[in-house]
């Protein structure tokens, strides 16, 4: 198993730093080609937004209720 | 044995590591063996000879230099040890880490001189008129202000620097370090402890759902991103940074330029938060300091970066709180917030990344036969978490197990804690060397920061704001 699967580590944190030669942003940027939005990116969107402000009540209540900190 | 080297390999564990070691020399003081008393702690100064000394009376007789020495000495053996575990070039590393240090620790005795640094409470004390009350952890700023001159106006020492310059090991191993501060502290108050956990999931689990969706929708919708660039980038902005980009990049199967563009842009911007946020936070919510704290960690999009703005915004928002109210927080309950909120996302964006790599798999980019596995989320789970946790949980067992240790626990976590304040201040400097602003526009970022400033100062931030005070309003440190 890859212990760093996510190589997260190092070169990530460098933020502009990297010297060595390679695609620049903008030219990768440009030649992006155009993805309309799926029906299932659409779900994907209104699911996540709903079941955030459902639990957004539920949490709420709970917090309240079991876990004031008052 | 090659498994365990090849665990060590990753700055994750490696932190952990760290971190673990610190704590455990600290835990020799409830047991009558002090081996960390000698570590050099800042204090605020108005003669220079007395800035720095070591943590423990009883090693006194070093004196300043001699503590300084000492701390020195030790952090350069366990950082070049790591640097050797992590297979970086050692002498490299031991130079860098040396100017580092001093760099640091040179910026963080400067914020505590005590025109800068005193709080109301001190003042008279000191002999001195005025203050900024900006108190110690201004030297975190002047680390950060130093290594953002070095890294944009003198790119050969930045290079010189690069191998030691490590800002995700040094967070990381200063969280580990300050899980067992946070333990004593939750002893304290174990209701308000649950409570800021409790709280503190709520409020991740609805940043994740509303800030994931929507940024993915604007960068889709109003910038024409491709899906390969929009979920890095959206887990980027609305998540946890660089590591959330990656994984998500990842799960979606991104090419490995689009992960590392965004979390380009997410530690400059990270940076640009770090200095403006703690001081907002202070002029208008210091009556609400745990709404505060779990603000730093919703929108500030680093572990670095949030939590430093946690440690900045505890260290204002007490000092003010002082000065006006008459109310003396407790030390440590603000950053705990922060601390708490940022590890909950650190630990679901290995679930999120599941979750996105099991609907592009099946839904949006169906391939047949594929199947991910749900080992992917240890895979992508950060280890450095296993530390904090463990410290905390045994810090807080320890002090309810042993009551009649419970000051020397406290003592203990103390002078563990020099180091996690050491951790920080390297963190800062070494957050500013490796912002290069220059190198980014060179690279023709512009349509990638416009998606990434309207949503962070036009959408996240505030929503961050609103979760935050709907979950911790009303909740207050205890007084002490």
């Amino acid at each position: 198993m890859d212990p760093n699967p996510t190589g997260e580590d190092r070169g990530t944190e460098r933020a502009g730093r990297d010297d060595a030669p390679g695609p620049r942003l903008a030219d990768e940027l440009r030649q992006m080609a155009h993805e309309p939005l799926l029906p299932v990116e659409k779900r994907l969107i209104v699911v996540s937004l709903t079941l955030g402000v459902v639990l957004l009540g539920v949490l709420w209540w709970l917090s309240d209720t079991f876990f004031s900190g008052r | 044995m090659s498994r365990v080297r090849a665990l060590l390999r990753s700055e994750d564990w490696m932190s952990v590591c760290v971190g673990l070691l610190v704590f455990l020399l600290a835990m020799g003081l409830p047991f009558g063996v002090d081996l960390l008393g000698w570590a050099a702690k800042p204090a605020v100064w108005v003669d220079a000879g007395k800035a720095v000394g070591p943590m423990s009376k009883a090693y006194a007789a070093l004196g300043p230099a001699g503590s300084l020495g000492a701390t020195f000495l030790f952090l350069l053996a366990l950082m070049t040890l790591a640097a050797k575990g992590l297979g970086l070039d050692v002498r490299r590393f031991a130079t860098g880490f040396s100017l580092l240090f001093a760099a640091s620790f040179l910026c963080l005795l400067a914020g505590h001189f005590a025109y800068v640094a005193a709080t109301p409470d001190q003042i008279a004390g000191l002999g001195i008129r005025w203050s900024l009350k900006l108190t110690g952890e201004a030297g975190f700023i002047l680390a950060l202000l130093a290594g953002l001159a070095v890294g944009n106006f003198s790119p050969a020492t930045a290079r010189r620097l690069e191998t030691a310059t490590r800002p995700e090991l040094f967070i990381k191993s200063a969280i580990v370090i300050m899980g067992a501060s946070l333990g004593t502290k939750a002893v304290e108050a174990l209701g308000l402890a649950s409570a800021v956990m409790f709280r503190g999931l709520a409020a991740i689990v609805e940043a994740y759902l509303i800030y994931w969706a929507v940024v993915y929708f604007v960068a889709r919708r109003f910038f024409g991103f491709s899906r390969e660039w929009a979920a890095p980038l959206a887990s980027g902005i609305s998540i946890c940074g660089v590591s959330a980009a990656i994984a998500t990049g990842g799960a979606i199967r991104a090419r490995p330029v689009v992960p590392i563009m965004v979390s380009s842009l997410v530690v400059i911007f990270a940076v640009v938060e770090l200095v403006l946020l703690p001081f907002a936070a202070n002029a208008f919510l210091y009556r609400e300091p745990m709404v505060a704290g779990a603000w730093m960690g919703l929108a500030v999009k680093t572990d670095g970066g949030a939590m430093a703005s946690g440690a900045i915004t505890e260290s204002l928002i007490r000092a003010r709180a002082l000065a006006e109210l008459g109310i003396q927080w407790k030390e440590g309950w603000i950053l705990m917030t922060t601390t708490t909120v940022k590890v909950f996302i650190d630990v679901f964006i290995g679930v999120w990344a599941f979750i996105l790599a099991v609907i592009w798999c099946t839904a949006i980019e169906r391939r047949p036969g594929e199947r991910v596995s749900p080992v992917e989320i240890w895979q992508r789970f950060p280890k450095f978490v296993l530390g904090y946790a463990a410290t905390f949980l045994l810090m807080l067992g320890l002090s309810l197990a042993l009551p009649g240790l419970q000051r020397e626990l406290a003592a203990a976590a103390g002078e563990a804690n020099v180091f996690r304040q050491l951790f920080f201040a390297l963190t800062f400097f070494a957050i500013g060397v490796v912002t290069n602003f220059r190198k980014l526009r060179e690279e023709g970022i512009g349509k990638l920061a416009a998606v990434y400033v309207l949503c962070l100062f036009g959408f996240i931030i505030w929503v961050g704001l609103f979760i935050s005070w709907i979950f911790f309003h009303g909740v207050h440190p205890p007084v002490v």
